[in-house]
């Protein structure tokens, strides 16, 4: 004991060294849940808010004379929109009299909550987005998130981990994700990885076949199988395809329907149940 | 200004230049890849102050930052605490200009960034496979990530300057005039 005394005093900054790498690398190996959410999550928030704020604040001079012009479009629009829900409660009344001709269950309608993001992973690593809305909200882990992209409800990704007001999204652009997907036009299958290199996807062991029918801007969706994703939802447009590890299939590069850089609100989409393709 | 409140001040400005990266800065990114900020902190901070007040900068900011990402917790602190360390035993060594050498410093801190993660990946391979720490994102992400950091730094370190108490030791700059005559 009293060698080791002197020897700890003399060389402090290597002990303590030791002692926090030692510790920090028990942390990784033990593995506990990613992403805890604490209290800087919060904080979080609040610069995002205030940033958002201000920025609101500026935008909102220089929109005022873009409004004149939007409510008379709005207001033509209104006019389409009501003609074609008159039409799409005949629709609907069709579709219940079909289904019931043909007994099929209504699939379940997935319950959506909206939510803003307000951050981004502080590293270059890892592409995870944070969200304002958590546990309290009825987010839970697992969930499927989109986002709207031109109209359409494409696939950001999924939840990664929760607090009780925020939550975590692991983007499909990330390393780690893997997401069960189908050309919409041939209908062939693949998984699709996020590319850590660039903001694109990869769409690996698509039948090899698949090569001959295969057009750039071919939409990507997802195909549900074996994936706690649901069926039908978009994901990218193609944009090239090369040959696969095997030569009996073939990659297909997916540039992804959403912009990820651009961000702002997300829903989160509450099923178990698959939704309509 | 004594270590611990250096080591508090180092570790409240990271954890502030981590949030400002998630958030306000987010934007800020070359290929996707963003500077790191944090670790251009603790690294000069290590190199002004000495490893002891780096390393524990380091691992405490590093352990906080781990709390917003899905980074598995313990690898940031990892990686910051031999930044701290190794850049804090070069303390007094070099002299001390505005440009040139706080970019080297952050470029220094890059590659032991990448180095600790790779060693990681190594030791650990599932951490490797599950967190997609492959060669690719070290070969592309670390060399724009280095390029970002060694901009950023000469503006962080005149900022540190500023900071009272958040200079050199006194004994360094005393060793240093020395060493001129």
């Amino acid at each position: 004991m009293t060698e080791v005394r002197p020897f700890v005093s003399r060389r402090r900054s290597g002990v303590t060294f030791a002692v926090l790498l030692i510790s920090s690398l028990l942390l990784v190996g033990l593995n506990p849940p990613p992403g805890h959410l604490g209290l800087l999550s919060l904080v979080q928030a609040g610069i995002s808010s205030g940033v958002r704020w201000v920025a609101d604040s500026v935008a909102a001079i220089g929109e005022l004379s873009r409004n004149r012009a939007e409510v008379q479009e709005l207001r033509a629009e209104l006019l389409r929109m009501e003609q074609q829900q008159r039409d799409n409660v005949q629709l609907r009344v069709e579709n219940r009299n079909l289904r019931a001709l043909l007994d099929l269950p209504r699939a379940a309608a997935p319950s959506v909550i909206p939510a803003e993001v307000i951050g981004r992973d502080p590293g270059s690593l890892f592409k995870t987005v944070t969200i304002n809305r958590g546990r309290r909200h009825g987010v839970r882990v697992d969930a499927t998130v989109v986002a709207d992209a031109g109209g359409i409800q494409a696939l950001v990704g999924r939840v990664a981990s929760v607090s009780s007001v925020t939550a975590m999204v692991r983007p499909i652009l990330d390393a780690r994700s893997y997401v069960a997907a189908r050309l919409q036009r041939t209908e062939h299958d693949g998984l699709i990885e996020g590319d850590p290199a660039g903001n694109r996807l990869v769409m690996r062991y698509v039948p090899g076949i698949a090569a001959e029918d295969l057009a750039a801007d071919d939409l990507v969706i997802t195909s549900g199988m074996r994936s706690p994703y649901p069926r039908g939802i978009y994901i990218g447009r193609v944009t090239e395809h090369r040959d696969g590890d095997d030569r009996s299939t073939i990659e297909v590069i997916v540039q992804p329907l959403v912009e990820f850089g651009r961000l702002d609100y997300v829903l989160v989409l509450d099923t178990a149940e698959p939704v309509d393709g | 200004m004594g270590d611990v409140r250096v080591i508090l001040a180092t570790t409240v400005l990271a954890v502030g230049a981590s949030l400002l990266s998630s958030t306000l800065l987010s934007w800020v990114t070359v290929a996707g890849v963003k500077p790191d900020l944090a670790l251009v902190i603790v690294a000069l901070m290590a190199m002004r102050r000495g490893s002891m007040p780096g390393q524990i900068a380091g691992f405490a900011s590093g352990l906080l930052a781990d709390t917003i990402s899905v980074a598995p917790l313990g690898l940031t602190a990892m990686t910051r605490t031999v930044v701290g360390y190794v850049i804090g035993r070069m303390e007094g060594l070099i002299s001390v200009d505005w440009l040139l050498l706080p970019a080297t410093v952050a470029i220094a801190a890059t590659v032991l960034k990448a180095l600790s993660l790779a060693a990681v990946g190594l030791a650990i391979p599932w951490i490797s496979s599950r967190y997609g720490l492959g060669p690719s994102a070290f070969l592309t992400g670390f060399l724009i990530e280095a390029g970002l950091n060694a901009v950023a730094a000469p503006a962080m370190y005149v900022l540190l300057s500023v900071l009272p108490g958040m200079g050199e030791r006194a004994s360094n700059q005393v060793q240093r005039v020395r060493s001129r005559r």
